[in-house]
């Protein structure tokens, strides 16, 4: 890909504050709907957490996110994402949850070959797995328009719920009976109940509990966790086609074609630009500040960068009202998962596993009870000791990645707490190695092959990639932060309480992953309002 | 200064105001038990308009904003206009919730430029703790530390000449001044709420009982009486200022949310100063409709008592009423009415069904009402003060909240 620098604007219409993958959707929408655009980017490179980084002599990998998940296939085609270059590895990933015994299950395309797993385990949960699992897609059915359209807002307090019921409603006259309950009984459920009532396999309650927990800083048993299990649905899987991909080159060759989308559309990419301040005028956001001195003024001005910074940090005070301010100063934001990154000399063997399958999604959740004790670990304040994670090994459909025959690996590893042992290397490097053990249960000669490795804590993560707290959501996705809800009532359908001042981040609806829906809705919301003005 | 831990407390002018209360009825307000009537409401209410007056004012809360951001946080807390208030300068202000209803009603002092006080009869910590959240600020409840006394009536001037204070007699409405006298440290203050002339003094908590010997001793030549807080109460509906917890509730604690009410809708859209800069609510109010519902001001030509009662055009019941008084100095009923704006708006007459009397023929029809004119009972008050005062203390404006 040839890197272009990008033309200068000195008179932007819209400025956003940072180049993560959702401001660089945004700008690229934005160039096109035919604004002038800066994009403000503090760091050397774009791409926020999906970034490629270098890991020892020859490897690369994605060092913070390192799958798309849910990213919108008519985002690509309407930012001509692959002029740029930009590839993906393979067709969807398949997620398989590994069984110390190598009696894996396998979720995916091949329905006859999870049967197959899952009669291994339990003859009662293989012969009703698929009307169960079309029942649990037919419900994400229902969500999935919710994710992709700016959030149904409530016209006023007292008319809180009845857009999004209306919205589902017409969805739900699409499901049988027995499914409409469910559907109502699923929104304040735990994943541990729905999983309990549903299956007996205990592998299969573990996998789709870590499925609805992964990256999320909650209890398996706490309300609501159905249903983020339910949204991981809706957004990994669309007109049949899953959406777990992965990127040649790694995450950073989609922030990268993203930025060079959005540059061939006019708009105007700086690195190393760090926005210290928004500037306001009676009220209404005007302009931003530069580390530098720099003043930049535009007509309106998104932020990428997390709610709580932008509304706090980067709003001279006072500039909001109390209300506002106080849900805004309550917004949980904090990361609960390590990323592993691995260099390896060749190939782990995975018990049972053909390297065909070890390209896929690798989650180690083997019970239920697996992942409540990991969540336990956390609620006491310390790391997991048998740590739930996905692992992928991207290198195997992407030789560019490592030297001839070598293979990086990528793992997320959840529960750890922002700073483990208090930000002691020695708690970080004992976490690093019940990780590496921890593979080994299921990947025996793991051990002799890692070359390199790194281990990101929430606070390397909220360092390294700018995202505080370590959370790579932009806040905690619970049912009280999400929809209309998110960040806070006033400021969830992409506009904020100050005129002007839009957010464009994951802090937003639909929430984190690498999806680049809250980037377009808000470029849709910004082109409604600002264009012809 | 830390939370009482009694929620109810005699005042610190409780030693003297007690043995001069002989009916035994009593209020609470803002945490402390006040005199209601000490003699007869009647003597009361006319040394308030014709002689003069003290009552116990030390039922409030204060909060005090200090540091080099303080204007700001004050600004964005309150309706008003602050910047402008030199020290000892003093406004009336309302503060509202995002949506712009009301939370609140006090005044706030200027102290010095880093610092200023803001007096309220309800709690409000919580609420300008949060407003001013990142600002170079810190808030601090002083309430209880100092008491208040208020000097109301034509004669007030005259007392306060007794007492030495001569300077305080000029104050223009608004503005306080520090004042020393025998071991005792005041702060003066013009007011200028409820038609006659009125004074407001602070002291120290400790030296309250001596404040009031003192002032009482000085207005024995003039008829000083104390007045309790029903006589007050009446002034307060004949000058038309709506009550926070009688005729309206804050914003935080409205149930149901209909029921919190914009400055407009109480009659108080001039305590808004939309051009002064980003405040609480500012947007929401930008935004906000013509009320829906307003709380009238409404002359009754019968009398009282006027609530509960409603207020009904034709058959139809258009609105209630909150609180209301027969005014000995009009000569005729005041009430306060949450009313459909648009009954207001035609001519159809109103009529208020008081409540049905023990002995007395039911009404089937009610009492007729009306819109009062602010500006004619304004007139007549001053008319009444004019004509009572031996030396001629100028003009009090009726609904002085402009101060």
């Amino acid at each position: 890909m040839v890197i272009r620098r990008s033309q200068r604007i000195e008179a932007p219409d819209a400025i956003i504050i940072g180049g993560g993958h959702n401001g660089l959707v945004c700008a690229g929408y934005l160039a096109r709907g035919g604004l002038k655009v800066v994009v403000l980017e503090s760091r050397r490179e774009v791409g926020g957490g999906a970034v490629t980084s270098l890991l020892g002599e020859g490897f690369k990998l994605s060092a913070c996110a390192h799958l798309m998940t849910g990213f919108d296939p008519d985002v690509a085609r309407d930012l001509k994402l692959a002029r740029q270059g930009f590839k993906l590895t393979d067709k969807g990933l398949s997620t398989i949850g590994l069984a110390r015994d190598g009696r894996h299950l396998f979720i995916g395309a091949d329905m006859a070959r999870m049967k197959r797993a899952l009669g291994a385990h339990s003859t009662s949960d293989a012969e009703p797995f698929e009307g169960i699992w079309k029942t649990f897609g037919r419900l994400a059915d229902v969500i999935r328009p919710l994710i992709d359209a700016p959030p149904p807002l409530p016209d006023d307090i007292d008319d809180h719920v009845s857009p999004l019921l209306r919205l589902i409603d017409r969805k739900l006259d699409h499901l049988k009976a027995d499914e409409r309950r469910l559907f109502h009984e699923i929104a304040p459920m735990s994943i541990c109940d729905l999983v309990e009532k549903s299956f007996e396999t205990d592998a299969l309650k573990g996998l789709l509990a870590a499925l609805a927990c992964l990256g999320h800083g909650v209890d398996p048993r706490a309300p609501g966790t159905a249903f983020l299990f339910l949204l991981r649905l809706a957004f990994e899987e669309r007109n049949g086609r899953v959406l777990v991909e992965s990127p040649r080159g790694g995450l950073g060759a989609l922030t990268q074609a993203l930025a060079e989308a959005a540059k061939a559309q006019g708009a105007d990419v700086r690195t190393n630009a760090r926005v210290t301040g928004i500037e306001l005028d009676d009220g209404r956001a005007v302009g931003v500040t530069l580390d530098t001195g720099e003043r930049l003024r535009a007509r309106a001005i998104i932020s990428n960068v997390d709610p709580k910074t932008t509304f706090l940090s980067l709003l001279p005070q006072p500039a909001l009202d109390t209300g506002f301010r106080r849900r805004l100063s309550r917004y949980r934001l904090k990361g609960t998962a390590a990323k592993i990154n691995l260099a390896l000399r060749t190939l782990p063997s995975f018990t049972g596993l053909t390297s065909e399958d070890m390209a896929g999604r690798l989650i180690v959740a083997p019970s239920l009870a697996y992942v409540q004790n990991a969540y336990g670990a956390l609620s006491r304040g310390a790391a997991s000791e048998a740590p739930m994670m996905e692992i992928v090994v991207p290198s195997i459909r992407d030789p560019s990645l490592a030297p001839n025959g070598r293979h990086v690996m990528s793992v997320v590893a959840q529960y750890v707490p922002y700073e483990p042992g208090g930000g002691d290397t020695a708690a970080k490097e004992r976490f690093a190695a019940m990780v590496g053990e921890t593979i080994a249960l299921y990947a025996p000669d793991i051990g002799d092959k890692i070359l390199d490795y790194e281990v990101l804590t929430p606070a390397d993560i909220e360092t390294r990639f700018g995202l505080p707290g370590g959370d790579w959501h932009h806040g905690e996705m619970a049912l009280d932060q999400m929809l209309w809800l998110r960040p806070a009532p006033g400021a969830a359908n992409y506009t904020t309480p100050v005129g002007g001042l839009y957010l464009c981040g994951a802090g937003t609806h639909p929430g984190g992953g690498v999806a680049g829906v809250s980037g377009r809705n808000c470029a849709k919301t910004v082109l409604e309002r600002e264009r012809g003005k | 200064m830390s939370e009482p831990a009694i929620l109810v407390q005699p005042s610190p002018l409780h030693t003297r105001t007690a043995p001069l209360c002989l009916t035994n009825c009593w209020v609470q307000d803002a945490r402390l038990t006040l005199v209601d009537v000490y003699r007869s409401l009647d003597e009361e209410y006319w040394a308030l308009r014709e002689g003069v007056g003290l009552f116990d004012a030390s039922a409030f809360f204060a909060y005090r904003i200090s540091g080099p951001d303080a204007l700001a946080g004050v600004e964005h807390l309150v309706t008003r206009q602050v910047a402008h208030l030199a020290p000892g300068a003093f406004t009336q202000t309302v503060w509202c919730d995002d949506y712009g209803h009301v939370i609140g009603v006090g005044r706030v002092l200027c102290i010095d430029a880093e610092t200023y006080e803001l007096q309220t009869r309800a709690r409000a910590l919580a609420w300008i703790e949060d407003t001013v959240a990142g600002l170079r600020c810190r808030v601090d409840e002083t309430t209880g530390a100092d008491a208040g006394l208020g000097l109301v009536g034509p004669r007030a001037s005259s007392v306060l000449d007794h007492l030495g204070a001569k300077a305080a007699i000029a104050l223009a409405s608004g503005q306080t001044m520090a004042w020393e006298t025998k071991g005792l440290s005041l702060r003066i203050g013009r007011m200028g709420s409820c038609g006659s002339p009125a004074f407001r003094l602070w002291v120290k908590a400790a030296d309250a009982p001596l404040a009031w010997d003192r002032v009482m001793a000085a207005g024995a030549e003039e008829g000083l009486k104390p007045v309790g807080a029903r006589a007050r109460e009446l002034a307060r509906i004949e000058a038309g200022l709506p009550r926070l917890g009688v005729d309206f509730v804050s914003a935080l604690e409205a149930v149901p949310w209909s029921s919190a009410a914009t400055p407009a809708a109480l009659g108080l859209a001039t305590l808004v100063d939309d051009g002064k800069g980003l405040f609480v609510g500012r947007t929401a109010l930008r935004r906000a409709p013509e009320p829906s519902q307003v709380l009238a001001r409404l002359q009754v030509e019968a009398e009282g008592p006027y609530a509960p009662a409603f207020i009904l055009k034709g058959a139809r019941p258009v609105g209630f009423v909150t609180s209301g008084a027969w005014s000995p100095l009009m000569g005729a009923g005041f009430a306060f009415a949450w009313v459909e704006a648009e009954a207001l708006a035609v001519t159809q007459p109103l009529r208020l069904m008081r409540p049905p009397r023990l002995g007395q023929p039911l009404e089937p029809n009610g009492v007729p009402c009306a819109v009062r004119d602010d500006a004619a009972v304004g007139d007549a008050i001053r008319t009444h003060l004019d004509t009572v005062q031996s030396e001629g203390d100028g003009r009090v404006p009726l609904l002085a909240l402009n101060s």
